[in-house]
């Protein structure tokens, strides 16, 4: 029965899309009593996250993302909302909205998206989500609400999630029913083409967190979790292209690399210090491909190499961490890597110069202690 | 018939009543299975569980302290994937370690403040300051000691709220961190 409920709703919307009716009517502005107190209390949240370190604070990007979600929203905005984009430190591949339309999107999963269009969708799906006023749906549809709201927190806890509250949670974590989720594609779809951006990036970002979710080896990541699974919503994208029609559109691949530079950066550190190698390398790479002159992008190929330590990485690490002294020759951290390159091979004589070198660049370094103690074991 | 039934509930009510999560802790605790000992304060009680110590005065959230052993071949790290070596540096063994409470999806907003070497019961070691945000947003300060010695991962943790309860018992760390013995490298 619900399964064909989807199927019905997901040809309405097809079948509207292609008659040209492109974007949700925005539904009335006035808000129930049980609405309202759904409000409040994901005001109260939001501020507890704001407060909570956990904003990624930049402000090119944010408004650079603020303007992706523009271009998507119908004109003049959405009556009683005003949709905005915040950016959260966090490594879990995720993306939820508040119902007074605050969309939070995690630093990981904005690093792992190729291009403008792949981030339109996401933007798009996220904003259907509370248009349609999809959180007082899912709130109405349980029989005990308060029970309901205690239990997400809970596993919002449980996950590590327990400072987005209850609202955030359902929001981030247990997410929103089927039905919903589907809405939110299928309706979120006809917003990125009407965008002018290739919707056929819904179907390659899917691909992507398919990998990633392998490269984690996690069964689905949260932004899928206890929705229509991965397969299932990349075969939605499928159906609503064959029905619209790979008409193709933009990605400005280039514009969003450039914007999302310092937050790729950042998030292949995070990659890094997880031991999740492959995805921070790519992340790299990535940063590198933007920032080809910035010695960062060298010494952070150099750490992922020399840490991941498989076949011919020391030889890479090596290579990198020339190349970063090479683009300055007064950046301190590549001598300091391969001083402990230089020490692990009994390379007494190099880690000896290595680390002097290191410490005339840094003298304030947080690690001199160390630095002065392999000094000491050299000599 | 019935007598057997009464002794049956007997024995199970006897066996399998709880055992309490807090006791005050000894004045010299000593862990056998670990393999280590150490002198703890007066009013202060631990947990129950033997597979190591966490203690605290006025309740774990406000304060504790922490000492477990692990056996780094059962990658103890749950947070990154990264693996720790027995070859490895002391200061290679504070990043990871750190790198694994950065990865934590429980904690934000890490910042260290410290990361020196020292010895600890006669091996060189590591000890961080570090604070972070626990998952009610609360801004925690902790001491964080260890040192890897063969296939052993030796940790000793103090962790409380940044504002006023970190400085109360910094003191009351130091001194059970002096105090510190390995009785068995070997054992766990």
């Amino acid at each position: 029965m619900k399964n064909r409920v989807v199927i019905a709703l997901v040809s309405a919307i097809i079948v509207g899309f292609s008659a040209g009716i492109s974007l949700p009517t925005p539904p009335a502005v006035a808000l129930d009593q049980d609405e309202k107190m759904l409000w409040s209390q994901a005001q109260e949240e939001q501020r507890k996250i704001a407060r909570s370190g956990l904003v990624y604070e930049d402000e090119n990007l944010t408004a650079y993302l603020n303007n992706v979600l523009t271009k998507l929203l119908p004109e003049g905005g959405v009556p009683g909302m005003k949709p905005k984009v915040v950016v959260l430190k966090n490594r879990a591949i995720n993306a939820f909205t508040f119902p007074d339309g605050t969309i939070y999107i995690n630093s990981c999963m904005l690093a792992l998206m190729e291009n403008e269009a792949q981030l339109a969708v996401v933007l798009a799906h996220e904003a259907i989500h509370a248009i349609n006023h999809h959180t007082i749906k899912e709130y109405r549809n349980t029989k005990s609400k308060t029970s309901f709201l205690a239990s997400i927190t809970v596993v919002g806890a449980w996950v590590g999630a327990g400072i987005f509250g209850a609202v955030g949670t359902m929001a981030a974590v247990t997410g929103y029913s089927r039905a919903l989720e589907t809405e939110a594609d299928m309706e979120g779809l006809p917003m990125v083409v009407k965008a002018g951006y290739d919707p056929a990036e819904s179907i390659a970002f899917f691909s992507l967190l398919e990998a990633e979710a392998k490269e984690e080896n996690v069964k689905e990541p949260f932004f899928f979790g206890s929705h229509p699974r991965l397969q299932e919503r990349k075969g939605n994208c499928e159906v609503f292209m064959k029905s619209a029609g790979n008409k193709g559109g933009s990605t400005n691949r280039e514009g969003f690399a450039e914007a999302l530079s310092d937050i790729v950066f950042d998030s292949a550190w995070l990659e890094l210090k997880a031991g999740r190698f492959n995805t921070a390398k790519t992340m790299a790479e990535r940063y590198r491909g933007t920032k080809d002159g910035d010695p960062k992008a060298y010494y952070l190929l150099g750490e992922i190499f020399r840490q991941r330590g498989d076949k011919g990485d020391q030889e890479a690490a090596r290579e990198n961490y020339t190349k970063a002294i090479f683009l300055d020759e007064s950046y301190g951290d590549p001598y300091k890597a391969l001083g402990l390159m230089s020490l692990k091979l009994k390379e007494n004589e190099n880690a000896r110069r290595y680390f002097g070198e290191y410490l005339a660049r840094s003298p304030d370094t947080k690690d001199r202690a160390y630095i002065e103690e392999y000094l000491k074991g050299l000599e | 018939m019935k007598k057997l039934v009464l002794l049956a509930a007997l024995v199970c009510l006897t066996s399998c009543a709880p055992q309490r999560p807090w006791i005050k802790t000894e004045k010299v605790y000593t862990n056998q299975s670990q393999g280590f000992t150490v002198e703890m304060p007066e009013n202060w009680m631990r947990s129950s569980q033997n597979d190591y110590l966490l203690a605290t005065r006025d309740g774990f959230p406000l304060q504790s302290i922490y000492i477990r052993r692990f056996d780094i071949k059962q990658n103890p790290l749950k947070n990154t994937k990264k693996i720790l070596r027995k070859d490895m540096l002391p200061q290679e063994v504070a990043e990871i370690v750190l790198d694994d409470t950065i990865s934590a999806s429980s904690l934000s907003d890490v910042k260290t403040e410290e990361n020196v070497p020292v010895t600890i019961s006669g091996v060189s070691g590591f000890r961080m300051v570090y604070t972070f945000r626990n998952i009610s947003g609360l801004r925690m300060k902790a001491v964080l000691c260890g040192r890897l010695k063969d296939d052993w991962l030796l940790i000793v943790r103090y962790s409380a709220p940044a504002r006023h309860y970190f400085d109360m018992d910094a003191p009351t760390f130091e001194n059970v961190l002096r105090t510190l013995k390995v009785t068995d490298e070997a054992k766990k």
